[in-house]
């Protein structure tokens, strides 16, 4: 089980003429991910989704707030014992192109991590190879014309995969996929989405799943939450069919309006609304709502103060006057 | 694409050939996919056993004769004779050992010793990169040239050892330097990150992941620091500011311009043109080969063997 309590984070980005500005990339970020559980983080892009996936495998240190994993929280950790828990939790890159070393074979980089874990459980080579063909086996690949292979010999989807079978060699506890499709072929998405969740059903591997993308985390199962992220903040969170179907906050709605549709099987919801105003990440922190001058259902307290996360109809949001609207699309 | 399930018995694990081509095999193919890359190949292969085999050919003392001094080019002195009536082909070929024993141990400890500075100070950044740097600093700012002349006066470059070493200390900044920014940028990239998160030491991240990206551009500086220390020591022995210990090239050049006057006397050109024809050839050699070391290290090349 793995936890996240106030995690904020600050970026200072120098400025070399003027004063260094802070960027504020997570504020008081909460969650909870259950062992075999999914959770999505959505937003656009900069919103500070993957800056929590990054903390979250300690690639990136929290400004302030604690990570637990398994009851321990890793900041209090000595620094030998903090790299081993986080190893549990691997994180699969965005970018299969940039994530697997050019000049190593598959078998070598199975091999380099194999290696250190067959040490650790005293087995030997024989133990390397079956292990090697087992999981390459279970993430679809046939390891008998993959093992010799560099990985520009590989698609982007076969590419995802062995990262995910590598990531499995530290048998991990947790996998954060930051956006692993976005960057694949279409047709080859679904493929490695059922994957995920085959390894969350059968070997009980929870999911940290970031996207942009609304409809590819509906894939990850029934009971995967979602969690909407805007300007490093949740705004909205609930179960994904309750969020989808049902969305209150004016962001949520705005990005389930933004998906494209079916033309001639589907028809856009009736609520449907298109923000044109660009996001920005402004520099002086606002009283009010983080989301206001974007948003088109703006009242005068929206400018005043900031909504919390409030509990209503079995969801959270943080909206001054949450409304359901129409506008994921429907079908014909 | 349906997901098999492991419940299912994994398949008997049969072990297989290994079906990937050896570095070598590789290598191999690289250098005959041209003829240039032949020739050039070829030529250092000559130079290399000229410089093994080359003193055995002949006696220690080189045959003297008196009735052939500065004799033109002919069929018993193909490349012309000196001030004795020595063959300069001769010569030549006992000559190239020092000259490229030293310069092959300058250009190793060079690369050796830049790409290992600069894989730590890019990859660990920080505290160590600034020590590094600055150390770096201090032996880019010292002119080579001048302190080599300094360090003669005291120091014994009979062996090419000691010519080797001291080539190598004034050359390594700017090896070291230049792998240090290819590592700032590899260590961005996502193999890099990856390989840290699965918990690999640091050791095996720097020399196996990000090593072999940059050893192309290691092996291409290999040949071209061979060819800059050969020109640093034949200059410095033209320059007569090293003892002579031992007959070579440069010593050859010196005896030439400064001894028998061929810059004026047209006898004594086959003497003078020996070396630099030596000199030329090897270069060429190595430049033609230059282009086939990108190839070799290029895992993309790889496949089509």
């Amino acid at each position: 089980m793995i936890e996240i309590k106030n995690l904020q984070k600050f970026f200072q980005i120098k400025a070399k003429f003027s004063n260094h500005k802070t960027v504020h990339a997570v504020r008081n970020v909460n969650l909870t991910i259950s062992s075999g559980g999914a959770l999505c983080l959505i937003g656009e892009s900069g919103c500070g989704k993957t800056t929590i996936g990054r903390m979250l495998c300690g690639m990136e240190r929290p400004s302030s707030g604690s990570i637990i994993i398994d009851g321990q929280d890793i900041s209090r950790l000595k620094r030998g014992a903090r790299a081993k828990l986080l190893q549990k939790i691997q994180l699969i890159h965005q970018d299969p192109y940039q994530a697997l070393n050019p000049t190593h074979t598959i078998e070598q980089m199975m091999k380099a991590t194999l290696k250190k874990v067959a040490k650790q459980k005293k087995k030997d080579v024989d133990w390397i190879r079956q292990r090697m063909d087992e999981l390459l086996k279970l993430v679809g690949l046939d390891p008998e014309t993959i093992l010799f292979k560099y990985p520009h010999m590989l698609s982007g989807g076969q590419r995802q995969r062995v990262i995910i079978a590598r990531a499995l060699t530290v048998e991990p506890e947790m996998l954060i996929a930051d956006e692993v499709v976005s960057m694949i072929d279409v047709s080859l998405r679904l493929g490695i989405l059922k994957l995920l969740r085959y390894l969350r059903e059968r070997h009980n591997i929870s999911i940290l799943f970031i996207t942009h993308d609304i409809a590819s985390a509906r894939y990850l199962g029934n009971d995967t939450e979602l969690y909407v992220v805007y300007k490093g903040m949740v705004i909205e969170r609930g179960r994904t069919e309750r969020v989808i179907r049902r969305p209150q906050h004016p962001y949520t709605q705005a990005l389930l309006s933004a998906m494209p549709i079916l033309k001639g099987i589907e028809k856009p919801g009736k609520d449907r609304f298109v923000i044109t105003s660009q996001f920005k990440q402004s520099e002086e922190e606002t009283r009010g709502c983080l989301f206001a001058d974007r948003c088109p259902f703006k009242q005068s307290i929206c400018d005043e103060k900031q909504p919390e996360l409030i509990h209503n109809d079995d969801a959270y949001h943080a909206c001054f006057f949450p409304k359901v609207r129409q506008v994921a699309a429907e079908s014909i | 694409m349906p997901i098999p399930d492991t419940a299912q018995p994994v398949h008997a694990f049969k072990p297989k050939p290994y079906n990937g081509v050896s570095f070598w095999k590789a290598a191999w193919k690289s250098i005959t996919r041209k003829k240039s890359r032949i020739i050039g190949f070829a030529i250092i292969i000559l130079f290399t056993l000229m410089a093994i085999f080359g003193p055995y050919l002949y006696s220690s003392h080189l045959p003297i004769n008196t009735n052939a001094i500065y004799a033109p080019i002919s069929w018993k002195y193909p490349l012309g004779t000196d001030f004795e009536g020595t063959s300069n082909l001769a010569l030549i070929i006992t000559g190239a050992r020092y000259v490229l024993l030293a310069a092959a141990l300058g250009a190793l400890f060079t690369v050796i010793f830049g790409t290992v500075m600069g894989l730590i100070a890019g990859y660990f950044v920080g505290w160590s990169d600034s020590i590094i740097m600055r150390i770096t600093d201090f032996f880019l700012t010292i002119p080579s040239f001048p302190l080599l002349v300094v360090l003669s006066t005291v120091w014994n470059f009979g062996h090419p050892l000691a010519m080797g070493f001291i080539l190598g200390i004034t050359s390594w900044g700017g090896m070291a330097r230049a792998v240090r920014s290819q590592t700032l940028s590899l260590r961005e990239r996502g193999f890099v990150e990856a390989a840290r998160g699965l918990g690999l030491s640091p050791f095996y991240i720097l020399f196996r992941e990000i090593l072999p990206n940059v050893s192309s551009y290691i092996g291409m500086n290999l040949l071209t620091s061979i060819t800059g220390c050969i020109y640093a020591e034949v200059g410095l022995f033209f320059l007569g500011v090293v003892p002579f210990h031992v007959n070579n090239w440069g010593v050859m050049l010196n005896m030439a311009v400064f001894s028998a006057g061929a810059m004026s006397s047209p006898d004594a050109l086959p003497y003078l043109l020996s070396p630099l024809l030596a000199l030329l050839l090897l270069t060429l050699g190595i430049v033609l080969f230059l282009d086939a070391v990108d190839e070799m290290f290029n895992p993309r090349l790889k496949e089509d063997v």
